[in-house]
């Protein structure tokens, strides 16, 4: 029995083009789907569509429909989601309403009047259930990542409705909990669509696979399609600037950071015109070492040599942008009318090199293309040393690739923080973060 | 009112409300005497952009709620009092004259001080406090001003959060 | 000591409300001392001392500002040929101080031994309505976040910046940034709202047992009549 039947989707914000564009989708009732939508294919448009939040709380035209056991979803302004489907965002900070793990677990049953008793027992399994027992009174704000998005699993768990989506599913979670989240998915039956901006061996265990590309869902026989369909293939770099040559050098570096952890970095060294990579899992302390790198945060000992400033690509490129259009922000701080020649060359060159347009509202570009504005600005900027902070968080493989040899043909020295395995073989020389120690590895070309 | 209007209401008053907590709380612009914090910038773009409601709300309560979270609970009810007559006045102003919302709100932070402070404090601090306070509302009014403007520029969908 | 939370904002209540009354020095004095005894009651010594040490610069102020206020009766304090300080300025300087140290240390006795959702949920008992818990409740929990994200936003701007960097420029960029992030994320946070059913209208419960209604009025029945008996105690003397 059809279960879920969206038929011929259409979304785009408004003034914007179509995001979704005749999509058109049919699940068994207990099926569960995997999709894999590179970053900026409308994984979250279509998820908010089907809850019903487009174009509700966004502007936007929509057309189709999408009925789950009877009921339209679409437009659903007079009716409430609740009980029907949950949807666990990409952000966990954009989702919390309270201040601490437990009222946090509690915030939906509380306002439904659900008895303290009960409520209290609802709660404790939900702790139990995702392991957060310890941190029950601990403020959301001092999880770490993998945390938050546990918290957001359990009050998924918690609410147990028969249709139930997710966005980047994977983000955040370490290979125990990636494998938990999937089983608990597997074994539940409700109808599930996992959507995820990369491949991720878990996946396999999903009985069905799809994947999202120019606003339309398409199907895919099994998890092996998916991966086939992943473009890892690598560009040739650019010819490099020649630039007078500085170096990053840190020697015995001791960083302790949130959560207590220490990391130690015996040596690490960037020069100009060198690609260095730092590897390692999520929560290893990649972006502490980046912050005291950058001078940001103090170090308890060990020391942070550079000549010159480092430009530091912050992973959320939103912290950077605030003028109106794509040329103030590229221009910043001086005012577009009042460039030098040079200076006005390199960000027309920017423009173009990055594929962007000069009068669009920065602010109101897709993730990519914000991403894309934060690059061109310190290619604009011309840092000798860069430190780029997980590029794929919002890009796929061969944006963030082009983006990389573009601020590469600077003749920067860059050291690009990841965990994505493709990414690593872009590098001339590697580091990898074991153990709480920065040990440099020898690369296999 | 749709069900969805209603929850970016809630939404959009709260983090405003929440931001001008963390203007009082974080932004710290030393002067002579102490420092000076940006809460006014908040509370008149609150004003000049939405309603009177929300600029309130972000002016009494949210500074309200930084004097609870940065330890100074006995400020409370005077914050609250003196900076939501402010965001209320400022927002009702606004809607016919906008320099006649400023001076307004301007006008009413340290003589609002002046009068409850005072209760507090005693009028001879409450005097000696008056022109930092003042100094502190005519910059987070011409800040809020020029950030105003800015920000309508640099974020066109503000004009349909309200609908 | 536990106290429900209901009836600790009516002993705050009581407490800056009675050192408004006109007593004599030595009257604002005992009440000073009970609040402080109250405090250390209930948030313990750490607490209270904490407290305390936040007040020192209004105190400092207070005590040093407020003899200029008051010029008569007896002179204490003469510098040449200037009197510095009269009795009524003491008498005055004094009062001052311990009314301020009295009600700051109500309020943080209150706030420094309840939870958030404690006092949110004595609220909603006392009948503050479901929707200005909710705008209450979102806004406590938005602070640490929206404040994590503005010192991102400085950070960001200032490297950014570098050497350009003037301290209005740089103060402009982030606050202009902060707002656009604030109002970016008003979407996604209403979706929240809605799917976790904030945004209904029945009765509302959380993680917090109050005790019965009947007991915390009597409670503050008998803080009342304890406060009213002392009042005329303390004036008699």
């Amino acid at each position: 029995m059809k279960s879920l039947a969206v038929n011929n989707l259409s979304f785009n914000y408004k003034g914007c083009q179509r995001t979704l564009d005749g999509l058109s989708l049919k699940l068994e009732r207990g099926e569960k789907l995997f999709v894999l939508g590179l970053p900026g294919s409308g994984k979250t448009t279509f998820l908010r569509c089907l809850a019903g939040f487009l174009p509700a709380f966004v502007k936007g035209d929509i057309e189709g429909s999408a009925v789950f056991e009877g009921k339209e979803l679409l437009n659903a302004d007079t009716q409430s989601s609740l009980g029907t489907l949950s949807l666990v965002g990409q952000n966990p900070e954009e989702q919390f309403l309270c201040t601490t793990v437990s009222d946090e677990l509690a915030c939906a049953f509380g306002n439904q009047g659900m008895p303290v008793q009960k409520l209290g027992e609802l709660v404790d399994w939900g702790l139990a259930a995702y392991d957060l027992e310890k941190q029950r009174n601990q403020d959301l704000l001092s999880l770490s990542g993998g945390q938050k998005r546990r918290v957001l699993l359990a009050i998924d768990a918690m609410l147990g409705c028969p249709l139930r989506l997710y966005d980047s599913f994977y983000d955040g979670l370490d290979e125990k909990w990636k494998a938990i989240a999937t089983r608990s998915i597997i074994e539940s039956d409700a109808t599930c669509i996992c959507m995820s901006s990369r491949i991720d061996q878990s996946a396999r265990l999903f009985s069905s696979f799809a994947l999202l590309k120019d606003g339309k869902l398409t199907r895919v026989p099994d998890f092996q399609s998916l991966e086939a369909r992943v473009d890892l293939s690598i560009q040739p770099g650019l010819q490099r600037r020649q630039r007078e040559p500085v170096m990053l050098q840190a020697s015995d570096l001791e960083i302790s950071y949130r959560g207590g952890f220490d990391l130690k970095v015996p040596s690490l060294r960037v020069r100009t015109g060198e690609t260095v990579g730092l590897f390692g899992e999520n929560g290893s302390g990649k972006t502490s070492l980046a912050r005291v790198l950058c001078g940001l945060d103090k170090v308890r000992s060990g020391k942070v040599i550079c000549e010159s400033r480092i430009g530091y690509l912050f992973q959320n490129p939103d912290y950077q942008i605030f003028l109106p259009t794509v040329m103030d922000e590229l221009c910043y701080p001086s005012k577009p009318a009042r460039l030098s020649r040079a200076r006005k060359a390199r960000v027309e060159e920017a423009l173009k090199a990055f594929g962007l347009a000069p009068d669009a509202i920065a602010t109101m570009l897709p993730p990519s293309s914000r991403k894309a504005l934060q690059a061109a600005v310190y290619y604009v900027l011309d840092r000798p040393i860069c430190i780029l902070d997980e590029l794929e968080a919002s890009l796929d493989f061969q944006s963030a690739m082009r983006m990389l040899r573009l601020l590469e043909s600077t003749g920067a020295g860059i050291l690009l923080i990841t965990h994505d395995k493709a990414l690593q073989s872009l590098c001339s020389r590697v580091y990898q973060i074991e153990d709480g120690i920065v040990k440099e590895v020898v690369h296999e070309a | 009112m749709t069900r969805s209007s209603k929850a970016i209401r809630a939404s959009l008053i709260s983090s405003l409300t929440a931001l001008a907590a963390v203007f009082t709380l974080l932004v710290k612009i030393p002067t002579g005497k102490g420092y000076l914090n940006l809460c006014d910038v908040v509370i008149f773009f609150a004003a000049f952009t939405f309603n009177p409601l929300i600029a309130a709300s972000c002016a009494g309560l949210g500074t309200a709620l930084a004097d609870v979270i940065g330890g100074y609970p006995q400020w409370a009810l005077v914050s609250f009092a003196v900076h939501g007559l402010e965001g209320l006045l400022a927002g009702l102003l606004a809607r016919f004259s906008k320099p006649l919302a400023l001076a307004v709100g301007v006008a009413i932070v340290p003589l609002g001080y002046l009068a409850l402070g005072g209760l507090l404090t005693g009028y001879a601090v409450a005097l000696m406090e008056a022109p930092l306070n003042l100094l502190q509302s005519l910059v987070g009014a011409v800040l809020g001003v020029m950030v105003s403007r800015s920000v309508k520029a640099s974020y066109p969908p503000v004009y349909d959060l309200l609908i | 000591m536990k106290l429900d939370p209901r009836v600790k904002m009516a002993l705050a209540v009581c407490l800056t409300i009675i050192v408004f009354l006109p007593l004599s020095v030595y009257g604002i004095a005992i009440y000073t001392a009970i609040s402080i005894i109250f405090s250390l009651l209930l948030q313990g010594l750490s607490g209270t001392l904490r407290s305390l040490r936040s007040l020192g610069l209004f105190l400092v102020l207070i005590i040093l500002m407020s003899p200029l206020m008051e010029r008569s009766g007896q002179v204490l304090i003469n510098l040449g040929a200037f009197h510095l300080l009269y009795r009524d300025g003491l008498v005055l300087a004094l009062a001052t101080a311990f009314r301020f140290v009295s009600i700051s240390m109500a309020f943080s006795s209150l706030l420094g031994s309840s939870t958030q959702i404690e006092i949110l949920m004595s609220l909603y008992a006392l009948g503050l309505g479901r929707r200005s818990c909710l705008v209450i409740s979102l806004t406590l929990s938005f602070i640490p976040f929206i404040g994590e994200s503005f010192k991102r936003i400085n950070e960001s701007q200032k490297l950014r910046l570098g050497e350009d960097g003037h301290f209005s420029r740089w103060l402009f960029a982030s606050l202009v940034s902060a707002l656009v992030m604030t109002l970016r994320s008003t979407a996604p946070r209403a979706m929240a709202l809605e799917s976790r059913g904030c945004m209904l209208t029945g009765k509302l419960t959380g993680l917090v047992k109050l005790q019965s209604p009947l007991r915390a009025v009597l409670q503050t029945l008998a803080l009342a009549a304890g406060f009213a008996v002392s009042y005329i105690g303390v004036r008699l003397i």
